[in-house]
């Protein structure tokens, strides 16, 4: 089937982007016929239920940071922009819960929180503008992982609009829930696959009454890891526990601090605190003399406070997704203690020519590694790069371990499968999505298996 | 459907002659859960591993009967109850500890284990499951898993579902597969996430990858004694308002107290209209701090006593009433009705108040004992099934409750789940569009009139909720 931008589904032309909007809105290089952006759920509801009769496809786009995840759209005829999706935005401080419209921005939200001395602990890329929405289709989550847990655990109940219109909703605004099915889990990490979500409910977290930040530089890589589990291992409940090799450090931007000097080899350990006063100052020396049983360097100590501390993590956070974006990133999990192997593979695929020097963060205590690879990649020199990732993610898989490719360019993704998900439960996956989208409306071909 | 005993016959030749129960007196053990309802299975089948499982799984189905799988049987709501004859499926011979693995804080247990043994197994690492169902010594990991169980230190820390990072299970087809597994997260949907709390309806589960944690350095418990409910209740809102998230949060209302400290002799003064008992724990600067700071708010709420204790012998005193409770409210009463309603913690003023006028409506006691951190309410309507009338109004009260957590913005349940005992309700909460939603997941699982058939979704009649009770042990702590 194929949609001429003048065709519009019968809908209401002030719901229609400009067709000269269109560019903003690719998706590995495909253009949508059409772009539509709701103002209400019913009107979310409506284009959904044209678009259905239609047979039409259709990506929701929040703010647009995670597009670059998953394959190439099967086919792509209406975007479909959650942004003005901005109500409600309720917070009950005293219940310690928030209900959000999906197209708010994080940013929009942590500042409501705040406002309460209170936040949603999560911290994927791109906050000021990465939408509600969009992070909890695509499972975005950051360092805070270590202390939180994820999107999945954060979630309290989620209302989408099914590929037909229909609404519904599941879970709800209480903390202690187990009416029904867990349907809001289902939803979250779907990418968009099953339903548009449309609101969300959470469970948020106090602001703790202080923080504290440290920095500590390792010349290996198990002495980095090791100290950062057996922090987490001691019962210190670090908020966040990052290992950056040193080619990180350029892509963890933060203006205000003085970075660790460029000429020091090594691996670095970043440790968040948060906490009463006196069990900070406890979770800093005991953190620190943790780190030098490690073998850490004599300048570890704390690193920065207040505001440059905030930046210092909006960076680790944003690592590898502020502009200029390097092309290529993947994205490896395995245990936790096996994050020295799966940084040593990473290390021995970059002696291939355009692999060279990936810029390495690793949420420890979760054993998620993330790199990317900022030069350019030739065009003749993907069919070896994908041949040099392919026999990374067997490695990978050698450990136990998953690899996703969470960026790369139109050519390569053509050529091996960004996702990597186990091959036993792709028929009942598929089984749900014919559930859900019978038509397969909804984002086709981007998810797992083809879905 | 294949005539029970050609079944009998080809699942003993899987388990075992004695692992397959078909005697009346057998069959009346499985007969029920820990809830009202009952029906009797058509047989019994307890397989020894999960390959025995999946023949199992296979050979019933193959046969045409539907499969109840269950656990300990502590079950509130009548999940393990099999309905139409049911073949129960067993796993408390699943019972290993698989693997622990103290370096990633993970292990891998099998369904039949007993929720603390996990605990008590990895305590000489200085680790513990978190989740912590206050039947915990009986219920197992397998049931844990299908309810998506709470208890009482689940505020700070999480339900099941936050500690569960993958299963094994058996499905209808009689394939097994992982879901999730040792991976913080495995990519794709997540199946995990919604075999954990779906009350056995769409999958065995053979195998469980639990998350451990640290055990914490330092615990302090508080005991406040409050006039009025109403201070209690804002003492709630006030410590969660202050910035902390106590590990625990429980109350005791003055019905309960009353029961209680004849029973108990946990020494609370006459004048006490309600309990609070606030756990703090993890580093001991952090709990020092906050337990002067829960201690500090309950005074300013008009706490007349507040004690405190830290070692566990001290600590078991303090919370010998919350345990005793509900055996204590078993003796005041022939029968009573326990209810599992959920509202937002900054509503159970409210929702005390209007159980106060529920109770005074249908003129029944009515206790409260519960997991107020949480907002999750236990109701206890004391009543005699032997007064035909009471039964009427003590089932009434039962469904105005209900209908007043939803209304005050709550949920059905907190942690018993809905099985047979809520599911005539769930038109309270849900839109035929959500509860249409859900029962796809049976179907895309295959397990859609086989696995646990007629539970969870409304059936069209008279809800079940509010039969007599059979008493739950006199030691039974909730
Ligand atoms: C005194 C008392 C106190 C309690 N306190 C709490 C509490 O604090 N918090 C709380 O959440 N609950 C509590 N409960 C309820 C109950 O203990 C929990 O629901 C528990 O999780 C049930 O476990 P079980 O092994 O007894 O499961 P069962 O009752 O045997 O079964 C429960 C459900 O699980 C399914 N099931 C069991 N095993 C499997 C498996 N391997 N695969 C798939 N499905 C399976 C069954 O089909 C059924 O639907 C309490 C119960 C009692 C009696």
């Amino acid at each position: 089937m194929s949609f001429a931008p003048s065709h519009t589904l019968g809908l209401d032309p002030a719901l229609l982007l400009p067709p000269e909007r269109r560019g903003a809105y690719a998706v590995d290089g495909l253009l949508p016929s059409l772009v539509v952006r709701p103002r209400s759920v019913e009107e979310v509801s409506t284009v959904l239920a044209a678009a259905f009769q239609e047979g039409a496809s259709l990506v929701p786009w929040g703010g647009g940071t995670r597009m670059a995840l998953g394959a190439v759209p099967r086919s792509y005829h209406l975007a479909l922009d959650m942004t003005a999706i901005a109500e409600p935005l309720e917070h009950s401080p005293a219940n310690l819960t928030v209900r959000v419209g999906a197209g708010i921005t994080l940013e929009h939200l942590q500042k409501t929180l705040r406002a309460h001395g209170q936040f949603l602990p999560i911290d994927p890329p791109l906050p000021t503008r990465a939408t509600i929405g969009g992070i909890m289709a695509s499972s975005a989550y950051g360092p805070l992982c270590a202390g939180y847990g994820l999107p999945r655990d954060m979630v309290i109940g989620i209302a989408v609009v099914h590929a037909n219109g229909t609404r519904t909703k599941s879970g709800g605004q209480v903390v202690k829930n187990v009416t029904g099915f867990e349907m809001h889990r289902l939803y979250t990490g779907s990418l968009g696959t099953l339903g548009v979500i449309v609101e969300v409910a959470f469970k948020v977290a106090p602001l703790p009454k202080e923080e504290c930040t440290l920095l500590a530089l390792f010349p290996s890589a198990e002495g980095a890891l090791g100290a950062g589990l057996a922090v987490v291992r001691a019962g210190l409940s670090p908020m966040a526990v990052e290992v950056l090799t040193a080619s990180a450090w350029p892509l963890v931007y933060a203006p205000t601090l003085p970075l660790p000097p460029k000429d020091k080899r090594g691996y670095w350990l970043l440790l968040r605190f948060g906490g009463p006063p006196p069990a900070v100052a406890r979770q800093e020396r005991d953190a620190l003399a943790l780190c030098q049983r490690y073998g850490a360097g004599e300048d570890a100590g704390e690193v920065a406070r207040g505001e440059e501390a905030r930046a210092l993590w909006r960076g680790v956070a944003d690592f590898g997704w502020r502009e200029p974006q390097p092309p290529l990133g993947v994205r490896i999990s395995c245990l936790p203690r096996q994050g020295v192997q799966a940084l040593a593979l990473l290390e021995e695929v970059s002696s291939v020519p355009p692999l060279v020097n990936p810029a390495i963060a690793l949420h420890a205590s979760a054993g998620v590694l993330r790199a990317f690879w900022s030069g350019g990649i030739p065009q003749d020199a993907i069919p070896e790069v994908s041949n040099a990732l392919r026999t990374l993610r067997e490695r990978v898989h050698a450990l136990g371990g998953r690899m996703v490719l969470e960026r790369a360019p139109r050519p390569l993704k053509d050529l091996i499968d960004p996702w990597d998900v186990s091959a036993e439960t792709l028929g009942l996956q598929r089984s749900l999505k014919a559930q859900f989208d019978p038509k397969g409306v909804l984002n086709p071909g981007r998810f797992v298996g083809g879905i | 459907m294949q005539a029970p005993s050609a079944l009998a016959h080809a699942l003993r030749r899987i388990v075992g002659e004695k692992y397959v129960l078909t005697t009346p007196e057998a069959l009346l053990v499985y007969a029920y859960d820990g809830s009202v309802d009952r029906s009797l299975p058509g047989l019994v089948v307890l397989p020894g591993s999960a390959e025995e499982t999946v023949q199992v799984v296979r050979t019933v189905r193959e046969a045409g009967w539907p499969l109840v799988p269950r656990g300990a049987g502590t079950g509130l709501s009548g999940g393990a109850v099999p309905l139409q004859g049911a073949v129960v499926l067993s796993l408390a011979r699943l019972n290993r500890i698989l693997e622990i693995d103290p370096d990633n804080m993970r292990a891998v247990v099998e369904p039949g284990v007993a929720n603390l043994d996990i605990s008590k197994a990895v305590q000489p690492y200085g680790l513990y499951y978190a989740p912590d169902p206050s039947s915990q010594k009986a219920c197992t990991i397998g049931g844990n898993i299908a309810e998506n169980a709470g208890g009482p230190h689940c505020l700070a820390y999480g339900v099941t579902t936050n500690h569960v990072l993958g299963l094994e299970v058996v499905l209808a087809n009689g394939s097994r597969v992982w879901l999730g597994g040792k991976l913080q997260e495995e990519g794709g949907y997540d199946l995990r996430g919604i075999v954990i709390g779906s009350e056995g309806m769409l999958a065995v589960v053979t195998k469980i990858v639990v998350r451990l944690l640290p055990l914490p350095e330092a615990v302090k418990t508080l005991l406040a004694v409050f006039r009025e409910i109403d201070q209690a209740s804002s003492a709630v809102s006030a410590i969660i308002a202050s910035g902390m998230v106590p590990s625990a949060l429980e109350m005791l209302d003055r019905l309960t107290i009353e029961a209680v400290e004849p029973a108990v002799h946990a020494g609370y003064p006459k004048e006490a209209g309600a309990v609070l008992l606030v756990e703090v724990d993890g580093l001991r600067e952090a709990v020092e701090v906050q337990g002067a700071q829960v201690e500090a708010i309950c005074r300013e709420m008009g706490a007349v006593e507040v004690r405190s204790a830290e070692n566990p012998q001290e600590r078991e005193r303090l919370w010998a009433g919350r345990k005793g409770a509900l055996g204590a409210l078993g003796r005041l009463a022939p029968n009573y009705l326990l209810l599992d309603g959920v509202v937002p913690r900054t509503r159970i003023v409210e929702a005390l108040r209007r159980i106060r006028a529920i109770s005074e409506y249908y003129r029944l006691p009515i206790a409260n004992v519960f997991h107020a951190g949480d907002g999750n309410l236990h109701p206890c309507i004391l009543f005699d099934e032997r007064d035909a009338d009471q039964l009427r109004r003590a089932k009434e009260a039962g469904g105005a409750i209900l209908k007043m957590c939803v209304e005050l913005g709550g949920a059905l349940s907190g942690e018993h789940g809905v099985g047979l005992e809520k599911q005539e309700y769930m038109p309270l909460y849900f839109t035929p569009e959500d509860l249409q939603a859900m029962a796809k997941l049976p179907q895309a699982f295959g397990s859609a009139d086989f696995l646990n058939p007629g539970k969870v979704f409304p059936q069209g009649k008279v809800p079940t909720a509010f039969r007599p009770t059979t008493r739950l042990p006199a030691d039974a702590i909730i």
